[in-house]
């Protein structure tokens, strides 16, 4: 095969599938007009082509589909948080909540530790909520935005225990309907149980402002 | 829901939104599935790959910068778990490649006995051979074939996808042809037939 032939061949799947500028492509056809074996390379790769395209097969059913979104759920490594709406109000100064929200990570650590049931120890954490509509005027600090939750330890007879923290900042008009300071750490908790209840994932949404 | 951008889902997961998540992975399983399929040529993979991407991306949604495609992201974590599991299988026996001639055989005959004109047998039985040849060629040349054929995405996006450049994936694609071609070639002219002299000239590298 000439020097030619070799790169007119190389050349036949881009010019076939139209990633060859106009020129190129030009020259590539004109080639395999003189040239038997980059004609019948043409020929084939058209082939090849056409057969992938006439053949492409039906995906699987959506039901399908649904098995496996099952399948993943069940092996996911923890579930996304439902926010917990708060019982009351309760304000807390933007400079304490990161130590807050570390207190509670250990409150919640050592009360399951103790044998205290741990869906009594998450009642006792003081969360607070917004609607959907105040949460989305709310716009994450770029800088201090932390990473989603990761898991930090492992502890038997809890599972794990995930904590992250990032900071908001809310509009003024915001701040004066919510009484809110401009900027909120908003800190979220995951715990999971592999002793008591395996299986259950609780994951209360710790809102502090 | 299915009307969001990929970033207000993941966004919208991050805050707790467990449905966003679903909504992904509605939008993308069937791609993500076709695509560890054709690396692999095996179902039971494809489904395995499909559910390690999809548990990995629930688990790392956070460290996917907000600027990346997440399209990319997934087709990247497909590719490089479909190979890993071909490569897995590969190094086991060659029972796995017999098992898949067999079934590429029964497929053929199947479609033989029930084709009723000529040209559609030959189309499909050449399907057939690019099915089951895919998964012996070189693993770049593989990936760069089937996201351009079986997914249609641009060589621009594959580049990004496999971190190689535009031309490099171009190139990929050309040996992966090539090959292919060579291949089918080579399988007609030892079965003979007249399949052979219409499905592709034999080349020599």
């Amino acid at each position: 095969m000439s020097a030619t032939c070799e790169k007119m061949q190389s050349l036949i799947p881009l010019a076939v599938d139209g990633d060859l500028d106009e020129a190129a492509r030009a020259r590539v056809l004109a080639h395999a007009r003189s040239c038997r074996r980059c004609a019948e390379g043409l020929a084939a790769h058209s082939a090849l082509r056409a057969a992938i395209g006439q053949n492409a097969e039906a995906s699987p059913p959506p039901l399908y589909f649904e098995g496996v979104l099952a399948e993943i759920h069940r092996r996911m490594p923890m579930r996304i948080p439902a926010v917990v709406r708060p019982a009351r109000r309760r304000r807390i100064p933007p400079q304490t909540a990161a130590s807050a929200a570390a207190a509670a990570m250990v409150f919640l650590w050592f009360g399951a530790a103790w044998g205290r049931p741990l869906t009594e120890a998450l009642d006792r954490v003081s969360s607070r909520g917004f609607s959907a509509s105040q949460a989305s005027r709310l716009s994450p600090v770029p800088v201090a935005a932390a990473d989603a939750p990761t898991p930090v330890t492992a502890v038997e007879g809890i599972g794990w225990v995930a904590a992250s923290a990032e900071i908001l900042r809310a509009p003024a008009a915001l701040r004066r309907e919510l009484g809110l300071p401009a900027e909120i750490v908003r800190g979220s908790l995951r715990v999971q149980s592999t002793a008591k209840d395996r299986g259950h994932v609780w994951s209360p949404r710790v809102h502090l402002s | 829901m299915s009307e969001l951008s990929d970033q207000l889902l993941l966004h919208s997961y991050l805050r707790g939104d467990g449905s966003a998540f679903d909504a992904l992975f509605r939008r993308y399983a069937a791609r993500v599935h076709a695509t560890a399929y054709r690396l692999t040529a095996n179902w039971e993979d494809a489904e395995d790959t499909l559910q390690e991407v999809f548990v990995e991306l629930a688990r790392k949604a956070a460290t996917i910068r907000c600027g990346a495609a997440l399209s990319s992201w997934l087709y990247r974590s497909t590719v490089n778990r479909a190979l890993d599991r071909l490569r897995r299988r590969r190094a086991t026996v060659s029972l796995d490649v017999s098992t898949l001639e067999a079934a590429r055989v029964i497929a053929i005959e199947s479609l033989r006995r029930e084709a009723e004109r000529a040209h559609t047998l030959v189309r499909d039985r050449l399907f057939e051979q690019i099915e089951a040849h895919i998964p012996c060629l070189p693993e770049r040349q593989a990936a760069v074939f089937v996201l351009r054929y079986f997914q249609g995405l641009p060589h621009r996006e594959i580049a990004a996808i496999l971190g190689c450049t535009e031309g490099s994936s171009k190139s990929h694609l050309s040996l992966a042809c090539r090959a292919l071609r060579a291949r089918i070639a080579e399988e007609d002219r030892k079965a003979g037939g007249e399949s052979s002299r219409r499905v592709a000239a034999p080349e020599k590298a």
